[in-house]
């Protein structure tokens, strides 16, 4: 054996080691829960397992965990996310495979015997949270999931088998989402409609600055949703999906920026592009404004073309990024 | 008077009431307009609108829309071309010769909409010979709007001429002139007079062209007094390059120099912290230094050991104070470090530190530490520094953690009262006596002087019931002049909300957010023990729809974790700032903020009171005026905008200016948000209601408009910081008077007044109708008794306070009118109307109550009443759109029902108040803890 494939074995060991190492490091310090980076690595394993053909995943995210974070301290919404991780821990058959993945998404994988079926599985499992007292506030869940068994054998094998399955599951979550928060998609039923890309949302406490956005965006194809404080905007942000938000800065509640915040807290709202008009551009506003990765801020009174254009422009540059899920 | 006219009388005013009742319930609330032009705003857009119906509907539609939007040249053509058909445009020409400032700034506004060069002309004419100062800011705004450049060297004229206030709004509004106002500017600057200057370093602010840079540069090296600081500082925010020069770092002003650190501090390079590290030694600007130094220190901490090192070499003793107090801000980091091995050096620098007086982190570190050998460590140093330092041991004392306060051998202090002040006390007393003597004497003795006859002649009871005959005639005199001076006021009131909303009107918000048009604004928000609604109220506070306000928080030695809920909420951190004391307030612990944040700033101070907290707020400012707010009362979003443009509108300097005050039961709030006005349940709240509406919200229009406005509540008013820093401030005992008041708010206004009449100084108070704040009032009996007696015995105390006031000439309006009027009817008064019920009574038990009397007294005081509040409610339905239909009849029910029952009520809680104004004041002297910021 030569030195150089010497030194590549080393290597290779000491990076399964660090893999190992990572494993074990990888734990979510708030639910105790292993991250994303665990569960794929659990999946690619799991393909040369036997009980691939009838393992399943489910993403599930909370719904309402903004309202919390909102009104309360953050200390509190963790304790709320450490509750819907024992919960979860509780009401699975393998609590071992229960993933923290994202800032309030988790993950269950199911590769062991017995098997449930899956569909009533998941809905008992959604419906469990509607049910449970241990949360602080009413919770509820949206949940995406995924068959293995649905995967092309090409794939199942591949190591992009991971992937495919993540982003299906969270393509399905989406949809969930996006028909209301609370439900659960399981199969490939639903397929992305226009509809919800073009989407624009427009936040405003004053009605006629509404009233003459939404005139200039009627007969552009958009179809516009109103809000007039940000406690509103985010709401129904959550709930629409929109392409596009138009905010006023001093809004009610929740000024542009903290709303901003807010959506990027959240991983499906995080990509949706801001357009802030305010009535006296300053430096300062414009230098917060761009940290949050808001560029276009617009200075009352509007021009309308400006506005219809600007509306094409950013939801056909963004349509990309959120066609990717996450 | 016979039997049949006081009944036509009465018929009379029950006509009016009635017509009244009706008025007010069917009083237009605005929505149609709303409707009107959401109907219509598609027009707009397309460009297809031609002006129809009444043409002045139509142009308030047209600046709503153009405030919102910009229309295309289509619709700009054609509603153009209307206007000069219907002879509009040269209506307005001519109105801007009329004699109503009103009219000349519509004209104005209008001309700057739709004028072209020859209109432009006319008003660069006008603005030549006009003298109204806010006429000539609508005439620059049109002239800017049409950009008619030829009009430049009259609006510069003009500018020169302005208060710098002004200065400020053209400077900013000449900004739309673009390159022709830069370069008439340079042109002008190069031989510039000196009455000049002021207005071009304005100018400099908005636009820094190579000619001002020059001019600035000079300026600030050799320029006079007030001019050479100005010119520094616009340097330093503009220009820093330029400060870091050798000539202002050696400059001889010490000011300058001040400024000179800051902008060394502004580029974080070792060059330049060697540099301000030898400028610690600059005694005269030292302050200015240190944070120069720890700011650059802040922004590179990889230099904090340069600093560290010279700490350990220097031996002078100066340098060490001031390097002590530049590294403070991380005191944190050498305390972690002292239990090490290598923490003897550190041990020197801790001590240094302490010993300037930075105890509140210390004590917060302690408090906060769990590793057991760093806390032995460290109370074995703070047992060895209590000796050294001066009032190390109090701060420990109040804020040390119970059982670590055991170790160190010290116990949490007991609560005294304050000393009192006898003398004064014995001199109000006096007064108060005197004044109960009159109420009660003066009548009896004049009947009885009239009347000796009767006496001699008649048997003793006899004489009392004549006494008490007359004595009802005298009620129905006193209530009727009282209503009667009430209903005066209200009408007077009307004309003065009309011209409110007149001059509203004419604030397009395009206007208003001009560069420099409204004033800045600090808003104070004094928090004591608050933490459960401070985060939803200062929530609302920093929601507020005005461009150029902050707001300070001052924490006022909370006992609860007011402060650390703010902390933790906006993730603050602690910043260094040099504070002015110019007004004298208890010590300031800490500064806190965020730059996610840049709006706020809270300030943790010891207890001293909510006026001590107030100072501290104004001494921080920097703005032109400063909002004393209560912590839990609810700012509407555009109550400040409103405020400030009622501020724009005065001719004079105004001082002070207050808002309505709304109580908030019965609305909806949610998250700092007013989300449905409505009216509370609870009848005594209901009661309070109407009588908000009457007494603050109508009246006092009133009274601002005769210039005798003394009350502004100190739940939301507005003052001019720089005039409150000359009177000291609000009233305390820690400060100038040594004297502390139930009744901060109006001692404030009083004392101000009397200052601007002292100085001789214009000056005005205003009350905008139009800008409301919301805050809760009292649902129950006792709390409600509690709150009238302290605002009684407020208004007593304020009385004698300033008793030279009283019928003094000097004090104009102020001492003629107001002063005498809060004597008689709200002072000694209630006394007066006491008596009056009684004798009704005894009239009653006496059978001398004929039909006659009895009805002249219905009328008086019940009739007129409620004609008065009714009338007061209408005009405050003026100020549209609050309340809805069904809450507008019940108020209208309420405040005929006041006039019987809450009104006799609120006559006894003032009686109540003047005696125990009377009474030893034990409510006086406030519970404070002992000797915090005495040395």
């Amino acid at each position: 054996m030569s030195v150089l494939t010497k030194n590549q074995m080393t290597i290779k060991a000491l990076e399964t080691k660090i893999r190992d190492l990572e494993g074990q490091l990888y734990l979510n310090p708030v639910t105790r829960c292993p991250n994303e980076l665990s569960l794929k690595n659990e999946i690619q394993q799991l393909s040369a397992r036997e009980s691939f053909v009838y393992s399943f995943l489910l993403i599930l995210t909370v719904d309402n965990i903004y309202g919390i974070r909102q009104d309360f301290d953050p200390t509190v919404a963790d304790e709320h996310l450490a509750a819907i991780a024992s919960h979860l821990k509780s009401s699975v058959p393998d609590p071992e495979h229960i993933y923290h993945i994202s800032d309030h998404s988790f993950a269950y994988l199911h590769c062991c015997e017995p098997v449930p079926e899956y569909e009533p599985f998941a809905e008992k499992l959604r419906l469990s949270f509607e049910d449970s007292e241990a949360f602080i506030r009413p919770t509820t869940v949206s949940i995406g999931g995924i068959r293995f068994s649905e995967c092309p054998d090409k794939i199942s094998h591949g190591p992009s088998l991971s992937t495919m399955a993540l982003g299906e599951a969270f393509n399905r979550l989406k949809q969930s989402k996006i028909r209301g928060s609370n439900r659960s998609t399981l199969t490939n039923s639903m397929s992305m409609t226009n509809e919800n890309i073009l989407r624009v949302l427009i936040v405003d406490d004053d009605p006629l600055q509404l009233e003459f956005i939404r005139q200039a965006l009627l007969n552009t194809g958009f179809k516009t949703d109103i809000a007039l404080d940000g406690e509103e905007a985010l709401n129904l942000a959550s709930k629409l999906f929109p392409a596009l938000i138009i905010a006023e800065y001093s809004i009610p509640k929740l000024n542009a920026l903290r709303l901003k915040r807010t959506l990027d807290e959240n991983p499906y709202l995080r990509n949706i592009p801001i357009l802030l008009m305010t009535r006296m551009k300053s430096a300062e506003l414009v230098s917060q404004a761009m940290d949050l990765q808001i560029y276009h801020i617009l200075e009352k009174p509007l021009v309308p073309r400006e506005i219809e254009g600007l509306c094409r422009y950013l939801i056909h540059a963004n349509t990309d990024s959120t066609n990717n899920g996450l | 008077m016979d039997y049949s006219t006081i009944l036509d009388i009465t018929w009379f005013f029950s006509g009016l009431i009635l017509v009244m009742v009706l008025l007010n319930i069917f009083q237009s609330d605005g929505k149609a307009h709303q409707r009107e032009i959401l109907s219509e705003s598609h027009k707009f857009l397309t460009g297809e609108i031609s002006p129809a119906g009444r043409m002045s509907k139509f142009l308030k539609m047209y600046l709503d829309v153009t405030d919102r939007i910009l229309l295309n040249e289509k619709a700009n053509t054609s509603i153009r071309s209307v206007m000069t058909r219907s002879g509009r445009i040269d209506t307005w020409k001519q109105n801007l010769n009329a004699k109503t400032a009103v009219k000349r700034m519509r004209a104005a506004l209008y001309l700057g909409h739709f004028g072209t060069a020859a209109e432009a002309l006319a008003l660069s004419e006008r603005l030549e010979t006009e003298s109204s100062r806010i006429v000539i800011i609508y005439l620059i705004y049109a002239l800017s709007r049409l950009r008619f450049a030829p009009s430049l060297p009259i609006i510069l004229e003009k500018a020169i001429r302005a208060t710098a206030e002004d200065q400020l709004r053209i400077a900013g509004l000449c900004q739309n002139f673009g390159p022709d106002f830069t370069r008439l500017l340079g042109r002008r600057v190069e031989n510039a007079k000196k009455s000049e200057i002021p207005f071009y370093l304005t100018a400099a602010r908005f636009n820094l062209s190579l000619e001002l840079t020059l001019l600035l540069t000079e300026q600030a090296k050799t320029g006079v007094w007030p001019m050479r600081r100005d010119a520094a500082q616009i340097l330093l925010e503009k220009a820093p390059h330029i400060l870091r020069k050798k000539s202002f770092l050696d400059h001889t002003d010490h000011d300058i120099r001040a400024l000179a650190y800051q902008a060394l501090a502004s580029q974080p390079t070792k060059e330049n912290l060697t540099l301000l590290h030898a400028s610690l030694t600059d005694t005269e600007a030292r302050e200015s230094a240190i944070i120069a130094c720890s700011t650059l220190l802040r922004k590179k901490p990889e230099f904090l050991p340069e600093s560290i090192a010279l700490f350990m070499k220097t031996p002078d003793e100066e340098m060490k104070k001031s390097l002590a107090r530049v590294l403070a801000f991380r005191l944190e980091l050498f305390l972690q470090n002292l239990a090490n091995e290598k923490g003897g050096i550190y041990k020197e620098l801790v001590t240094s530190i302490l010993r300037q007086g930075e105890f509140s982190t210390f004590i917060e570190f302690l408090n906060a530490t769990k590793d057991p050998d760093l806390l032995s460590t460290l109370l074995d140093l703070t047992q060895a520094l209590i000796p050294e330092l001066p009032g190390f041991d109090r701060e420990l004392q109040h804020y040390l953690n119970e059982d670590l306060l055991k170790r160190i051998g010290l116990k949490r202090p007991e609560l005294i009262p304050e000393k009192r002040n006898l003398k004064k006390e014995q001199i109000t007393f006096r007064l108060l006596l005197g004044g109960l003597l009159i109420a009660f004497l003066t009548f009896p003795l004049i009947f009885t002087v009239l009347h000796l006859g009767l006496i001699r002649d008649h048997h003793w009871l006899q004489f009392i019931k004549t006494f008490i005959v007359q004595f009802n005639y005298l009620m129905v005199y006193y209530s009727g002049t009282l209503n009667g001076i009430y209903i005066l006021i209200t009408i007077f009131s009307i004309f003065g909300i009309r011209k409110q909303l007149r001059h509203w009107s004419l604030k397009t918000a395009h206007f208003l957010s001009r560069p420099g048009m409204l004033p800045s604004i600090t808003i104070i928000a004094p928090a004591f023990n608050e933490e459960a609604t401070i985060i939803e109220s200062s929530n609302s506070l920093l929601n507020l729809k005005y461009s150029n306000y902050d707001l300070v928080i001052v924490n006022d030695g909370s006992r609860d974790s007011t402060l650390n809920t703010l902390i933790r909420h906006y993730d603050l951190h602690k910043i260094d700032l040099k504070l002015r004391e110019t007004i004298k307030t208890r010590n300031v612990r800490g500064f806190y903020a965020n730059p996610g944040h840049p709006r706020l700033l809270v300030i943790d101070k010891v207890n001293g009171g909510k006026a001590d907290s107030l100072n501290v707020g104004i001494n921080i400012s920097n703005a032109d005026y400063v909002c004393g707010i209560d912590a839990d009362s609810l700012l509407e979003p555009e109550a400040l905008t409103k405020i400030a443009a009622n501020i724009l509108d005065s001719e004079i300097e105004c001082v002070a200016a207050g808002g309505n005050i709304l109580p908030v039961n019965g609305c909806s709030v949610s998250r700092g948000h007013l989300d449905r006005i409505g009216i509370p349940r609870n009848p005594i709240a209901q009661f309070q209601t109407t009588e908000y509406l009457r007494a603050f919200l109508t009246s006092r229009v009133g009274w601002a408009d005769m210039n005798s406005l003394l009350v502004i509540s100190g739940a939301f008013g507005v003052f001019k910081r720089r005039r409150l820093i000359e009177i000291g401030g609000y009233l305390t005992s820690s400060g100038k008077f040594q004297k502390d008041t139930v009744g901060e708010d109006m001692e404030l206004v009083v004392r101000l007044v009397r200052h601007m009449h002292r100085y001789g100084r214009a000056h005005k108070v205003q009350y905008s109708v139009l800008a409301n704040c919301w805050t809760e009032v009292p649902e129950s009996l006792k709390i409600l008794y509690r709150q009238r007696d302290r605002w009684q015995r407020g208004l007593l105390d304020i009385l004698t306070f300033h008793r030279k006031m009283i019928f003094n000439p000097y004090f104009k309006e102020a001492g003629m009118i107001a002063f005498p009027y809060f004597i008689l009817f709200e002072g000694i008064g209630p006394l007066i109307e006491l008596q009056g019920y009684i004798m009704v009574i005894l009239a009653a038990i006496f059978g001398l109550l004929n039909g006659k009397i009895a009805l002249l007294l219905f009328i008086a005081a019940i009739m007129m009443g409620m004609v008065n509040s009714l009338l007061a409610l209408y005009a405050s339905g003026l100020q549209r759109p609050l309340f809805s239909l069904r809450d507008k009849l019940r108020l209208s029910i309420m405040a005929i029902i006041e006039n019987i029952g809450y009104r006799q009520l609120q006559l006894y809680i003032r009686v109540a108040g003047y005696i125990n104004s009377l009474k030893r004041p034990k409510g006086w002297g406030t519970m404070v803890r002992k000797g915090i910021g005495a040395s």
